[in-house]
């Protein structure tokens, strides 16, 4: 079953000489319960491909379609609550908010939609994210291994459509990010949950069901 | 230019609304102390000014100096000026006014008639030794009309009483016929003078009340200047600061115990002994202006001016304190947004000492624009408020004495010292910080926040009011706990400030309106009666205008045994049947008649009877209770037909006729026709009822020009109040304004950096899927929690405030204390207005920015 589609997806930033373009044409298509890799150099178009298909930013020309819904026809509003429900996002340097402590920045999607919090599948993700004994803690506590994995608790936490990982391992040492695409291919595997991430590490991208690489913001190779 | 320094410069134009607000912030602090010092200046100036015109502009006044002596005078470096005055006697002149008999001459150089307060009101100042000038009061105290151009003839001569003594302006005229001293004039001299000029009564250091001569001046010649002069000299600045030092040698004495005694309070009884021997043997006797000398050589002097001193001494502290505090978080808030290029700095290599030398170069730069600016806003400030002041002056200071402006290079030194203190005690801070920031910081960039679990603890009731929005928002406040510390607390300062001056000026003018309400009259007028002809009476109580009007003659009897009422006896625990006084009143036969009907009295029946008049109102303090009680009762226990003295007691009422009303005691009105049988008076009252008080005072004035009358105003005065205490009003609201606004700039800088450093956290927020209205909800409610918290301390504080003013002035009104309520909506409205629209122009810039981008700047 196909879960996300782009077609004709352009991004151009600037104008005259400074016209830069992210993203020229790129169509893809996943299916759900795919782990997707997208690799290539700096400015090849990587992060505005998974931002535009996020719903943060607004392509030039060109449609996504999550679930069959074209998300650039919602309104602002619609898109922050699609955003809310249906992607899950995780950056390379977490952006947790400080203030609040593991358990309130995982459930913060859900808070702001008014949801009740499920203990059961909240204690479950929390095991899974091997956090149960960090739930009080606040972000400066925390390793960068164990903020990164607060940050895919948030994004687990509402179930959405597609995960979308901006090189979360970025900022970590070896360890802690054979953790953290251990513990994304086990959510991979066990909820068949989709996930589109981003790494510059091919070792780790090797992890993933494809592998996409972008080029000057053009597919040029795709890996089964 | 340093690399560090054009950065800094580089930061502040990137910065440049929060550059220009923390600016104004100097401009506004630097104004105030430059306007409150240079209004300070500018009132010592006005009193120096004042005094001169008032007494003359001299130090200090030998009398009895040889011409001989006048050398040591001039070779003195310590005097700039010696005025010379010299007596040239009495003589008798055709006063009305049995205690003035006499005209005194006195003669005058050029330099004395200019500089010893001769103020002309005609004419022209005398210039050779046969022209003369009088005083207004000849006139119209002793009834002696001359005009300019009238030549007299005078026999000057010196007086001399019958034991020999010889007489001066400080002994009365000796008249009385009971006493077996009498005065003469001697040695009289035939001299002619031609009247040029009429000045004001010259003043009481010249001619005192008591003083049995007009005083007349003519000029002095040098060739007079002979002995018995009188110098009125003027020190040098320098000399000034030595007042008494040069005064003691002039006289030829030991200075130190000269000093010692005129200006120390603590003196020994053996000090004053050997001073008083000392200056028996002083060459001339001497009076210090020290009034003058004080004014002039310390204007800072706490007892100089009635604590003035100390008053502007604590305003600037409080100035200079509340703008450190608020200028302080801007340096601050720069500092929390630089630990970035900081710690990259230092990473380069800069050491501690360059990293702070460079928040002081920021200082400098700001203090740079701010402090010259200010300090002109300051003295343009005041030359604006001594104009107003003076508007709402003029009401009340007759004859001069208006402030007047004056560019003090000691209120210019002031501000530009407390401005730099200022700015750069509000920079040791932040320098201090930004010096101890590490490399690892600026890679970190996470240190400035160092937060601690327990210290967010949220109350369940906000998450649940309020949502996730409402925790986050209260949280965030809670984590800068300290940089809004400083916001809450400007707001409630201005608040409870706000509150508390309302309440004051409330009071003060309800105050003024009692006032009104106490008296039934609003324009009275007292008249000398003795020469005065009785149609004049009648013409004054026939004028337009004129609602009711009594005639009010008053004297008094003694009563030998008095009869008190028990309560009386009780409130003062006396005895009775002792000695007491009580007043009686004549009101004029038409206000008497009315009155009688009123009461339902008879006039013939009444007429040689008296009523009594039982409106009295006693308070005592109790110092147990800490309360003022008061209580009304009779004073008297005198009743219908009993007698006082040998009138008969017609009636005793508590309504008191037309123009008693303010008069809370016991007293008799009588007939007119009773009165003039029983008693004499001098002075008559006449109260009135006008709805026009103003028109009939001119038409009094005009009526009784040249007579000896004085005339009251209520409705003026409480004009006169009122401007006063609108001036008063202006001043301190002013004041509160600008101490707020420089309480603004800080929290509009506190508020709108906060806004800035939790970019990334607002466009997280964003990107996981909050919507603009919960955002903008999120925003609001952080407001709102601020605005609560501020006006709650501020409110409580305030409200406490206005009680104690209510406690200490409004009590004696009789006033019950009424909740401030116009003040605190004010307030409320205000704080919620300026919060919202502050936190309202961050979140448009917010809004503005791009989601993604900036999540990525934060990300490289």
């Amino acid at each position: 079953m196909e879960i996300l589609r782009t077609e004709n997806l352009t991004k151009i930033y600037g104008k005259g000489t400074n016209k830069v373009v992210a993203l020229d044409n790129v169509s893809l298509s996943v299916e759900k319960g795919e782990f997707i890799a997208i690799v290539g150099a700096s400015g090849s178009g990587k992060s505005t491909l998974l931002h535009l298909l996020g719903g943060v930013d607004k392509p030039t020309s060109g449609t996504v379609y999550v679930d069959g819904k074209d998300i650039y026809k919602l309104n602002e509003d619609a898109l922050a609550i699609f955003r809310r429900r249906e992607v899950g996002l995780i950056y390379q340097f977490y952006n947790l908010i400080p203030i609040l402590n593991v358990v309130e920045n995982i459930t913060l999607p859900l808070a702001l939609d008014n949801r009740e919090v499920d203990k059961e599948t909240l204690n479950n993700l929390l095991k899974l994210l091997g956090l149960e004994n960090r739930k009080n803690h606040l972000p400066n506590e925390l390793s960068g291994g164990q903020q990164q994995r607060t940050s895919i608790g948030r994004a687990l936490i509402t179930n959405p459509a597609i995960i979308l990982a901006d090189e979360p391992t970025g900022n970590l040492d070896t360890k802690s990010s054979e953790e953290i695409v251990e513990l994304l291919k086990k959510t991979n595997k066990e909820y068949k949950q989709t996930i589109i991430m981003i790494t510059h590490n091919l070792e780790i991208a090797k992890v993933a069901d494809r592998i996409i690489k972008l080029e000057d913001g053009k597919i040029v190779k795709e890996v089964e | 230019m340093n690399l560090l320094n054009k950065l800094t410069i580089k930061n502040l134009i990137l910065n440049k609304k929060r550059t220009i607000v923390t600016i104004m912030g100097i401009i506004l602090s630097v104004a105030l102390i430059t306007a409150v010092s240079s209004m300070y200046a500018s009132g010592i100036s006005s009193l120096i000014n004042f005094e001169i015109n008032r007494s003359g502009n001299y130090h200090a006044h030998f009398k009895n100096v040889p011409a001989s002596s006048l050398a040591t005078f001039k070779n003195n470096l310590g005097v700039s000026k010696i005025l010379i005055t010299k007596d040239l006697g009495y003589a008798s002149i055709n006063s009305e006014n049995p205690d003035k008999p006499y005209a005194f001459i006195k003669a005058y150089t050029k330099d004395s008639l200019d500089n010893l307060s001769v103020n002309l009101t005609e004419g022209r100042l005398p210039e050779n030794e046969s022209e003369i000038i009088i005083p207004t009061h000849l006139k119209t105290n002793g009834r002696l009309e001359l005009k300019v151009g009238d030549t007299i003839t005078l026999n000057v001569g010196e007086r001399i009483s019958s034991d020999g003594a010889i007489l001066k302006q400080n002994n009365p005229f000796r008249n009385d016929p009971e006493s077996e001293l009498s005065e003469k004039i001697i040695n009289p001299t035939r001299k002619t003078y031609k009247i040029v000029g009429i000045m004001n009564r010259p003043p009481s250091t010249v001619e005192s009340y008591s003083a049995p001569g007009y005083t007349f001046i003519t000029y002095l010649t040098p060739e007079n200047i002979t002995n018995d002069l009188d110098l009125f000299v003027q020190y040098t600045k320098k000399g000034l600061k030595n007042a008494y030092g040069i005064t003691a040698n002039l006289l030829n004495v030991d200075e130190d115990l000269f000093v010692k005694v005129n200006k120390n309070s603590n003196i020994t009884e053996e000090d004053y002994d050997n001073y008083v021997l000392m200056m028996e043997k002083a060459k001339y006797p001497v009076n210090l202006n020290t009034y003058l000398i004080g004014l002039e050589t310390n204007p800072l002097n706490p007892t100089s001016i009635t604590g003035l001193g100390t008053v502007v001494l604590i305003v600037l502290a409080i100035i200079v304190f509340t703008s450190v505090f608020c200028i302080k978080n801007s340096f601050n808030i720069s500092i929390t947004e630089k630990i970035k290029q900081y710690g990259m700095l230092k990473s380069i290599g800069a050491t501690k000492k360059q990293i702070r030398k460079n928040v002081f170069y920021e200082a400098t730069i700001l203090g740079l624009f701010g402090i010259p600016l200010g300090i002109l806003f300051g003295f343009l400030a005041s030359y604006i408020l001594i104009i107003i002041s003076n508007y709402f002056l003029k009401d009340f200071i007759i004859g001069g004495g208006l402030l007047i402006f004056k560019f003090s290079y000691l209120a210019l030194i002031v501000a530009i010292i407390l401005g730099i203190i200022t700015v750069y005690t509000s920079a040791i801070k932040s320098a201090h910080q930004a010096s101890l920031v590490t490399p690892i910081d600026s890679i970190r960039n996470s240190n400035n926040i160092k937060i601690n679990p327990k210290q967010l603890k949220t109350p369940n009731i906000i998450t649940k009011l309020f949502g996730i929005g409402g925790t986050i928002s209260y949280k965030n406040l809670k984590r800068n706990k300290k940089k809004y510390r400083t916001t809450v607390i400007s707001l409630v300062v201005s608040v409870f400030v706000f509150i508390a001056l309302s309440s004051f000026m409330n009071l003060a003018f309800i105050a003024v309106d009692e006032e009104v309400k106490l008296s039934d009259y609003n324009l009275s007028i007292f008249i000398d009666e003795k020469d005065l002809a009785p149609q004049k009476i009648t013409e004054a109580t026939s004028l337009d205008n004129i609602d009711n009007y009594s005639i009010l003659r008053n004297n008094g009897f003694l009563i030998p045994k008095a009869n008190h009422s028990k309560e009386y006896l009780d409130w003062y625990e006396v005895e009775n049947y002792k000695e007491a006084y009580i007043d009686v009143y004549s009101i004029g036969d038409t206000q008497y008649k009315k009155y009688l009907k009123t009461l339902g009295l008879d006039y013939n029946e009444t007429k040689n009877k008296g009523i009594l008049i039982e409106n009295y109102k006693a308070s005592k303090y109790n110092s147990q209770t800490k309360k003022t009680i008061s209580k009304y009762f009779h004073i008297y226990a005198y009743k219908k037909g009993d007698t006082i003295n040998d009138l008969e007691v017609a009636k005793v009422t508590s309504t008191p006729p037309f123009g008693f009303k303010n008069r809370q005691s016991s007293y008799l009105i009588v007939s007119d026709e009773y009165f003039n049988q029983n008693f004499t008076t001098n002075s008559i009252q006449i109260v009135y009822k006008s709805s026009n008080a103003s028109k009939v005072q001119d038409e009094l004035d005009n009526l009784f020009k040249g007579e000896d009358y004085s005339i009251e105003n209520i409705e003026e005065n409480v004009r006169m109040m009122n401007s006063l205490y609108t001036l008063i009003g202006i001043f301190l609201y002013g004041f509160i304004i600008v101490v707020t606004l420089i309480g603004i700039t800080n929290i509009f800088n506190t508020i709108t950096t906060n806004m800035e450093l939790r970019r990334q956290e607002f466009a997280m927020l964003k990107s996981i899927g909050m919507t603009k209205k919960e955002f903008t909800h999120m925003i609001r409610l952080e407001s709102i929690f601020m605005g609560i918290k501020a006006l709650f301390f501020g409110l409580i504080i305030g409200i406490a405030l206005s009680y104690l003013i209510y406690y200490a002035l409004g009590k004696e009104l009789g006033i019950s204390y009424k909740l401030p309520i116009m003040a605190i909506l004010i307030a409320v409205i205000a704080v919620f207005l300026l919060i919202s629209l502050i936190m309202k122009y961050s979140m448009n810039k917010i809004n503005k920015q791009n989601t993604i981008e900036t999540i990525r700047n934060e990300n490289i």
